[in-house]
C-alpha cells in the first residue's frame, strides 16, 4: 500500500473505498477539494453521499451497478465541472473501479486536460461555426440570385434586384456574365482590396483572377469547363496588408447568355487563419480525415521537388461524392470520408505524403517510384480498395469509386504548379471516362485540353449558326415488323469537318451547359417533325434524349409544355430518353419531373439499361415505361451466354412491372429471332434502319407500315 | 421541494451555456467560450403552486470532436434541443440527437430555436419548421441575448418535466 500511495501521489487524485452502501473512506488523498465536494472538515477519513455535486451523486448510482456485478471492470464518468464556491470551479473526472471485490471511486482533478481540450477546441468549434455561418450565407444569397437571374425580367431589372441583396451582403460580391465582364459588384469587394469603390471596373476580377491562376493551378480547368470552386487565396500588398482571403465560385444558369453567369463571393478569412495558426496541428491537419491539408502538401511538395529524386503525384476525386451525402446525410459523408482516407493511407509507404486537399479530393506523393507501371499498381490497389463496401450507420451498403490521375516529376514537370496542375487534368478525364479509372498524364491531355476549347469554340457558333440536323431511326414492333416509334438523334453539320456525331460534341455541350440550349432545339425541332410526320398521315411516336443537365433547367418543364402547346401535339406522342446515370444523379429532381411528364401524358424510356447502377429500386417507384436495353448486351447475343441470361432477366423483370422492352442495336436475324422468341417486343437498329433525314424516314414508314 | 434532471442539449455553438446562463445568473457574454464536459445549475420554479428545483445538465455540444453520450440521460425528466437560426445545419444536427434520445428514453422534449435577436439566415421555409417541430412537445424561440422568451421556455420545460412523472 506504501508503494501505492506513493505512485498515487503523482496524480492530482483522491481515491475513495465503499464501506457501505453510502458511506467512503478515503483511500489517498494529498489534496483539500475532497472535503469541500463532501462538505466534511478535514480530519475527516469517510465520506458519506449525497455529496455536494449533484453529477457526482448521479454518477455513483451508475457506479453501484458496476460495483453489484462480479465484472472486474472501470466506468468513467467523462468531464465535469463543478463550482464549489465563488472562487472555487474544479474540473473533475470520476472513475469507478471493480477490482477483487474493492469498490473504488478515483476522484482526478483535470484542470491541466480541460485547459488544453478546452484551448484545441475553442478554436477548432470558432473554425467550424464562423465556416458554416459563411457558407449559410454564401448559400442565401445564392439562392436570391438564381431566382432573379433566372426570372424573365429586363437585365436592367435583374441588376436593380440583384444590388439589393448584395449591398446586404456581409462579404465581397461580384457577378461576371457569361464573357466575364463585371455586371455588378458591391463596395463590400472593393474593401476587401482597400480600392476605391468604381463600379464598372476590373480590377478587382483581374486580381482573384491572377491569385487563383497562381495559387490553384486547376483554376484555369474549373474556368473552362465551368465549374463551381471554392479556394483560399493569400493575397499581400506589401508592406503592411496580408489577407486570407476565402473565394467561392457559381456558376448560375446555363448556355443562355441571358441568364448564364459568374458569381464571385469572396470573404476575409484572415482571422480564421489566425486562429488556425494558434494551433499548429489544426494549420496543417485536416480535422474531418486527420491528414494533412492543402498548405501541408503543398509544401512537402515543394520540398519534393527541390531534390532530383523521381516521384508521382496522384490527384484523386471521389465519384458521386453528391449522391453519398444526399442519400445518407452529411454525416455518412464525413464518415466516407475519414475510412476512404484510412484504405488510401493503408497502401502507402511510409515515406510517401497524402493529403486531403479539397472536399472530396485527396493527393498523394509517392516516392522512390521511377516507372509509370509501379504507380499505376498502386493506383489500381487504392481503387481496389475504395471498391470494397462502406456500410452506414444504419448497416446500408454502398460503393463508390475513384478518380485518379497520376503525373511524374520530373519528367511531366519541375514544381508544384505544374504537376498539380497537371495531376488535376489527368483525374479529370479520368472522371469523364468511366472505364479509365487511373490516368497517367500525357502531353496528349495539354494538347486535348486545348483542342477541346476550340471545338467549345465552335459548339458554340454552331449554336448561334443552327449547324445542327435531326435524324430519325424508326424502332419496330418486332413481330409486326411495323415502324411505332422513333429516336430522334442529332448531328452536327460542322462547316469544315463536315458531320460530326454526337458522341465527340454532346459530353463537351453538357459540361460547358450548351447541352441546355442545344436540348431545346432539339426539343423544338422534334415536335416539328412530328407534326411533319402526322401531315404526312401517319401518327408515330418520337423519343428525344434529356441529359443530366437538361433535367437539372429548372425551365425544362415550362418549355416543353410551350412547345407543346404552340404545336397542338397530343403529348402521348412524345417520349424522353434518360439513362439510368441521370436518375440517379439527381433522384429527386428526375422523380418530380417524371411524375410532371407522367401527368402531361408524356412517356419515358430508361436507355442504355443494364450500364449505370445496379440499384433497381427506382423502376418500382419512377413513372417509367419502357426500358431499351443497352447495344452491349444484344450485340452478342446469339452467342453469348451472360449477354442471353441478362437480356432473359430484363424481360422477365420488366414483365412483372408492366415495361415495355425496346432492344437497340439490332443487327442481325439471328438477334431479332432471339428476341422475338422471347417475346421482346420493340426493336431499333441497323437491322431495320439507320438514322435517316425526315424524308428517308417517310419513305421508309410508307414501306413497312 | 421537488427535483427535476433537464438536460440541454444540441450542436456545437448554438447557445446552451448561454440559455443557462440568462435563465440562472441573468447575464450574457457576446464572447464564446465552448463548453467541455458537463455542467449542472440549479435555479427553482414555481409551477402550479408546486416549487421545482431544476437541476439543468449543460453538456458539450455535439459535434465532430465530441459525439453524444446517451448515458447523461439516465434519470431525466426532459430534455431541450438547442439549435440556431442563423445556421441551417443546427437544424439538422439537433434532429439527429433527438432520434438518438428517443432511442433511449421517452420523455418529453422542447425544441429551442434560439439566436432571435438575428436575422434568420437558415433556408428552411415555415412548413419545413413545423414539420419538424411536430417531433417534440413543444417549442419555443428564444435570445439568450435579449432573454426574450428565455424565463417562459424554461417553465414550459418545467412544467413538461413535472408532468412527466405526475402521468
Amino acid at each position: 500500500m506504501y508503494s501505492l500511495n506513493k505512485a498515487l501521489s503523482a496524480f492530482d487524485c483522491a481515491v475513495l473505498r465503499q464501506r457501505s452502501e453510502n458511506t467512503y473512506e478515503l483511500v489517498h488523498n494529498n489534496f483539500p477539494w475532497i472535503f469541500e465536494l463532501f462538505n466534511t472538515s478535514t480530519s475527516e477519513a469517510s465520506f458519506n453521499f449525497p455529496s455536494r455535486s449533484l453529477f457526482l451523486d448521479d454518477f455513483i448510482e451508475q457506479a453501484k451497478e458496476l460495483w453489484e456485478t462480479s465484472l472486474d471492470d472501470q466506468l468513467n464518468s467523462g468531464i465535469w465541472t463543478e463550482q464549489l464556491n465563488k472562487d472555487l470551479e474544479l474540473h473533475l473526472e470520476a472513475i469507478a473501479i471493480n477490482s477483487k471485490d474493492e469498490k473504488l471511486l478515483v476522484l482526478h482533478n483535470q484542470e491541466q486536460q480541460f485547459i488544453q481540450r478546452q484551448t484545441t477546441l475553442q478554436s477548432a468549434r470558432e473554425l467550424v461555426i464562423a465556416n458554416e455561418v459563411l457558407q449559410e450565407q454564401h448559400i442565401h444569397v445564392r439562392r436570391q440570385f438564381e431566382k432573379i437571374l433566372l426570372e424573365s425580367r429586363s437585365l436592367g431589372d435583374k441588376i436593380e434586384a440583384l444590388s439589393d441583396v448584395i449591398d446586404h451582403a456581409q462579404f465581397g460580391v461580384l457577378i461576371l456574365d457569361a464573357s466575364m465582364r463585371p455586371l455588378l459588384q458591391n463596395p463590400a469587394i472593393f474593401d476587401l482590396f482597400d480600392l476605391p469603390y468604381e463600379p464598372s471596373s476590373t480590377n478587382v476580377f483581374n486580381t482573384l483572377s491572377d491569385l487563383a491562376r497562381k495559387q490553384y493551378p486547376e483554376f484555369e480547368r474549373v474556368l473552362s469547363v465551368r465549374e463551381n470552386w471554392q479556394g483560399e487565396l493569400l493575397w499581400m500588398q506589401p508592406p503592411f496588408n496580408t489577407k486570407w482571403l476565402k473565394v467561392t465560385l457559381y456558376v448560375i444558369g446555363d448556355s443562355d447568355p441571358d441568364t448564364y453567369h459568374w458569381c464571385l463571393f469572396v470573404t476575409d478569412i484572415s482571422r480564421l487563419k489566425h486562429l488556425q495558426q494558434h494551433n499548429e496541428t489544426l494549420a496543417l491537419h485536416d480535422p474531418l480525415t486527420q491528414l494533412p491539408n492543402r498548405q501541408f502538401f503543398w509544401r512537402c511538395l515543394e520540398r519534393f521537388c527541390a531534390n532530383p529524386d523521381v516521384f508521382y503525384v496522384l490527384y484523386i476525386d471521389v465519384n458521386h461524392f453528391k449522391q453519398v451525402n444526399e442519400a445518407f446525410g452529411h454525416k455518412e459523408g464525413d464518415r466516407l470520408l475519414r475510412e476512404l482516407a484510412n484504405r488510401l493511407k493503408n497502401t502507402l509507404k511510409k515515406k510517401d505524403v497524402i493529403a486531403r486537399v479539397g472536399g472530396d479530393e485527396f493527393a498523394i506523393i509517392l516516392s522512390d517510384i521511377n516507372e509509370p507501371e509501379h504507380c499505376q499498381k498502386i493506383a489500381d490497389r487504392m481503387q481496389k480498395n475504395a471498391h470494397d463496401v462502406f456500410t452506414t450507420e444504419g448497416d446500408e451498403r454502398y460503393y463508390i469509386s475513384l478518380s485518379i490521375g497520376a503525373v511524374s516529376y520530373p519528367n511531366d514537370g519541375k514544381n508544384p504548379e505544374t504537376l498539380m496542375k497537371y495531376a488535376d487534368l489527368a483525374a479529370y478525364k479520368a472522371k469523364s471516362d468511366e472505364n479509365q479509372a487511373v490516368e497517367l498524364y500525357s502531353s496528349e491531355l495539354t494538347q486535348r485540353s486545348s483542342q477541346r476549347l476550340t471545338l467549345e469554340s465552335a459548339l458554340r457558333d454552331a449554336v448561334k449558326n443552327d449547324e445542327f440536323e435531326l435524324m430519325l431511326q424508326p424502332i419496330l414492333n418486332l413481330t409486326s415488323n411495323r415502324v411505332v416509334k422513333a429516336e430522334a438523334l442529332i448531328r452536327w453539320n460542322h462547316p469544315e469537318r463536315g458531320i460530326i456525331m454526337p458522341g465527340e460534341f454532346i459530353p463537351l455541350a453538357e459540361q460547358t451547359g450548351l447541352i441546355v440550349k442545344i436540348g431545346k432545339w432539339v426539343i423544338e425541332k422534334g415536335l416539328a417533325l412530328i407534326q411533319s410526320i402526322q401531315s404526312s398521315g401517319f401518327r408515330i411516336k418520337l423519343s428525344i434524349n434529356l441529359s443530366p443537365r437538361q433535367i437539372r433547367d429548372p425551365g425544362l418543364l415550362s418549355f416543353v409544355e410551350k412547345q407543346l402547346e404552340k404545336t397542338d401535339i397530343d403529348p402521348s406522342l412524345l417520349e424522353f430518353e434518360l439513362t439510368e446515370g441521370t436518375i440517379v444523379s439527381d433522384y429527386d429532381t428526375v422523380s418530380k419531373l417524371l411524375n410532371l411528364f407522367r401527368q402531361k401524358g408524356i412517356s419515358v424510356a430508361i436507355d442504355d439499361f443494364g450500364t449505370g447502377y445496379s440499384s433497381l429500386s427506382y423502376l418500382k417507384k419512377l413513372p417509367i415505361d419502357d426500358l431499351k436495353i443497352d447495344r452491349s448486351f444484344v450485340k452478342d447475343l446469339a452467342s453469348d451466354d451472360n449477354d442471353k441470361a441478362i437480356v432473359l432477366a430484363v424481360l422477365a423483370m420488366a414483365k412483372q412491372l408492366q415495361l415495355d422492352v425496346t432492344a437497340e442495336g439490332v443487327e442481325d436475324s439471328s438477334q431479332q429471332q432471339f428476341l422475338n422468341e422471347h417475346d421482346c417486343e420493340l426493336g431499333q437498329g441497323y437491322l431495320f434502319s439507320q438514322p435517316v433525314t425526315f424524308d428517308n424516314f417517310i419513305s421508309y414508314l410508307r414501306t413497312k407500315n | 421541494m421537488i427535483a427535476k434532471k433537464v438536460c440541454l442539449l444540441g450542436p456545437t455553438g448554438v447557445g446552451k451555456t448561454s440559455l443557462v446562463k440568462r435563465f440562472v445568473e441573468g447575464i450574457f457574454s457576446e464572447k464564446y467560450l465552448t463548453t467541455i464536459g458537463v455542467k449542472i445549475d440549479k435555479k427553482t420554479v414555481t409551477i402550479d403552486d408546486t416549487e421545482i428545483q431544476l437541476m439543468l445538465w449543460d453538456m458539450e455540444g455535439t459535434d465532430r470532436y465530441c459525439g453524444f453520450q446517451t448515458r447523461y440521460l439516465r434519470g431525466a425528466a426532459a430534455y431541450i434541443i438547442v439549435v440556431d437560426q442563423t445556421r441551417a445545419q443546427t437544424l439538422i444536427e439537433g434532429m439527429e440527437i433527438h432520434k438518438l434520445v428517443k432511442e433511449e428514453c421517452d420523455i418529453p422534449s422542447l425544441l429551442v430555436v434560439n439566436k432571435s435577436d438575428l436575422d434568420a439566415s437558415w433556408h428552411w421555409t415555415a412548413d419545413e419548421l413545423d414539420h419538424y417541430k411536430r417531433h417534440f412537445n413543444a417549442t419555443a424561440m428564444t435570445s439568450a441575448k435579449t432573454g426574450e422568451n428565455v424565463e417562459t421556455m424554461f417553465n414550459d420545460l418545467a412544467s413538461l418535466a413535472f408532468g412527466s412523472t405526475q402521468e
